[in-house]
């Protein structure tokens, strides 16, 4: 098999870009009410006999559509940073007990705070962030070893989960609000509230570029990484904790959106091949389209109801990651590091 | 010059290493011989600072604990015997190597790229440079992570089993390419091997490492004459004539 590098792939940039923008005029043209292009044109540059569309454009659905792309990115970037610096291709933002830590701080908060949803998506970042925090502390004392990082992070969802299932017991509202909480979603996220994770997504991303080359060191594992330069434990934790912020970041508005974070930088690996590069800028650009296309889905296929993102990404997630399995019987473990 | 003084590994309450002292020599091949467990592996893991050890290992005069990865990484170089799976082309495997001296974002600069080109043609691995690295035979894998070492150019290179998925031809290559390196280009050369006849072939100075320590150490002739590897290894010598070329192998 002949391997596709970076220089080989570069023309799927501008087809990435230009599938993103038509996915964005989809989703602007698309809802519950459909618009026409001209219809479309004249709200976007709000002429009058047009501001119906404007609104809807501007409060509702380009709000969603740059949720849906910082989701996507974040996630995916997340997922490619675990993937590699752990050598373990089921690692996502999971692995480090995110969506546990956020799910967690979104239960307590909501017993014993319950009218103070408008700090929600503040917990929910603080529980994501401070629990990955706790998990390379754990693993930080036992040597930081990857294996490690993995287990302390099972041990410590478990932990958490157990908690959040004993306070959802406890009241039903809380079980409510959790359970909407944990499939993910885009209802009723505005422009101010993603400019934070929108920077921070940003910031990891470039990050992310600028340590390209250690985490493709890092990926050959421990020893090799430190015989070739790399300060492992530095490095691991650095790119720990760029994950846990990117990932983080979209939980704090959009919350615990399965898959994506998982199955994107396998797509982007099966596509542009495993440059550390080419899988952060290519699962970036896939996370976007996909979870646009998703919300797309959602808004669009029973409307006027709505369905979350979080379950169509499930629906389309997991048989498509099916596939990918069945397709890499050539190459079991050969495109995972 | 590496020197290794004093130095002792533990794993709690089990001493592995105790006051293990030698010094390799620039410009000679330096043979570690030992039966499986002896240490040899964790010995190569104190070097490459991912075992904790007590007393010192100098490069030169500068002490390893007190160099950062990057700066170790110039100097010393280490082929493990186990390989990692990587999903890489050869030729990107083979530029990992010049990691110490790229930024962060692992950019190569021309020089960089000429001497990954001549490390893979150094090391015959030029033929499949765009191949997916997991498709490559054992053979063929490890030349080419023997070609990321050459990219590295360290001063100081530990071979962990460097030919022990390798063919007799390939082995003949690998030995050449090591020969070079030590007398043509003046590096530190450290094998770790487990064949005693191939060992006492390519050596020039022999270390054997046995009850936890360092219980020989000193040059081929040294070794066979004082019957080391016999001793510590309870073998024979035997040597084989054809015409004039006469080899010693141990059974």
């Amino acid at each position: 098999m002949k391997h596709r590098n970076q220089t080989g792939t570069l023309w799927l940039y501008p087809v990435f870009a230009i599938l993103l923008l038509l996915t964005t005029v989809l989703s602007l043209l698309s809802g519950s009410a459909v618009f026409t292009l001209p219809e479309l044109w004249g709200g976007i540059t709000g002429q009058s006999g047009y501001e119906t569309v404007h609104f809807i454009l501007y409060s509702l659905r380009l709000p969603r559509i740059l949720a849906a792309l910082i989701a996507g990115v974040g996630l995916s970037v997340a997922g490619v940073l675990l993937q590699n610096i752990m050598g373990n291709p089921l690692a996502s933002p999971n692995t480090i007990g995110v969506n546990a830590g956020a799910g967690l701080t979104v239960v307590l908060f909501l017993t014993l705070v319950p009218s103070g949803m408008l700090f929600l998506p503040f917990a929910a970042f603080l529980g994501a962030f401070g629990t990955s925090l706790l998990i390379l502390a754990v693993s930080g004392k036992t040597g930081g070893g990857k294996g490690t990082v993995v287990l302390a992070g099972i041990a410590v969802t478990t932990l958490f989960q157990a908690v959040i299932s004993f306070f959802s017991t406890l009241d039903t509202d809380v079980l409510s609000l959790y359970t909407s909480f944990s499939i993910g979603s885009f209802q009723g996220v505005t422009i101010e509230r993603l400019l934070l994770p929108g920077v921070l997504v940003t910031g990891c991303l470039v990050c992310a570029l600028m340590l390209s080359g250690q985490i493709a060191v890092l990926s050959l594992g421990d020893g090799m990484a430190s015989s070739l330069g790399v300060s492992v434990r530095k490095m691991r934790t650095v790119c720990l904790l760029l994950a846990s912020l990117s990932a983080a970041a979209v939980i704090s508005y959009a919350g615990l959106l399965g898959f994506v974070g998982l199955v994107v930088p396998h797509m982007a690996r099966k596509i542009l091949g495993t440059d550390i590069r080419s899988q952060l800028i290519g699962s970036a650009f896939l996370g976007g389209i996909l979870v646009m296309l998703s919300d797309l889905a959602g808004r669009v296929l029973f409307a006027p109801s709505e369905i979350s993102v979080g379950i169509v990404m499930a629906l389309i997630g997991a048989p498509f990651f099916f596939c990918l399995l069945l397709k890499r019987k050539e190459l079991p473990d050969a495109e995972l590091s | 010059m590496l020197n290794f003084h004093d130095v002792s590994v533990s794993y709690g309450n089990r001493t592995v290493l105790e006051h293990i002292s030698f010094t390799l020599t620039p410009g000679r091949i330096t043979v570690l011989l030992g039966s499986n467990g002896a240490g040899k592996s964790t010995l190569l893991r104190c070097v490459n600072g991912m075992q904790t050890y007590t007393g010192r290992i100098f490069l030169q005069d500068t002490d390893l604990k007190t160099m950062s990865s990057r700066e170790r990484a110039k100097h010393i170089g280490i082929l493990p015997q186990i390989l990692p799976q990587t999903g890489f082309s050869c030729r990107t495997l083979v530029s990992l190597g010049r990691n110490p001296y790229t930024g962060t974002a692992g950019r190569l600069s021309v020089s960089d790229r000429n001497r990954v080109q001549m490390a893979m043609e150094t090391a015959g691995t030029a033929e499949f440079a765009d191949r997916h690295a997991d498709t490559l035979s054992g053979g063929e894998k490890q030349k080419v992570f023997l070609a990321m070492l050459l990219a590295q150019d360290p001063s100081v290179m530990l071979f962990d089993e460097p030919c022990s998925f390798l063919d007799t031809a390939a082995r003949g290559q690998v030995f050449s390419i090591l020969r070079d390196l030590a007398y043509c280009h003046g590096k530190t050369v450290l094998l770790v091997l487990h064949d005693l006849s191939e060992a006492l072939e390519i050596a020039d100075d022999v270390l054997i490492l046995a009850e936890r320590t360092i219980v020989f150490s000193g040059s081929r002739t040294e070794c066979l004459e004082t019957e080391a590897v016999e001793k510590w290894f309870g073998v024979k010598r035997y040597f084989c004539t054809n015409g004039t070329d006469s080899r010693i192998f141990f059974r």
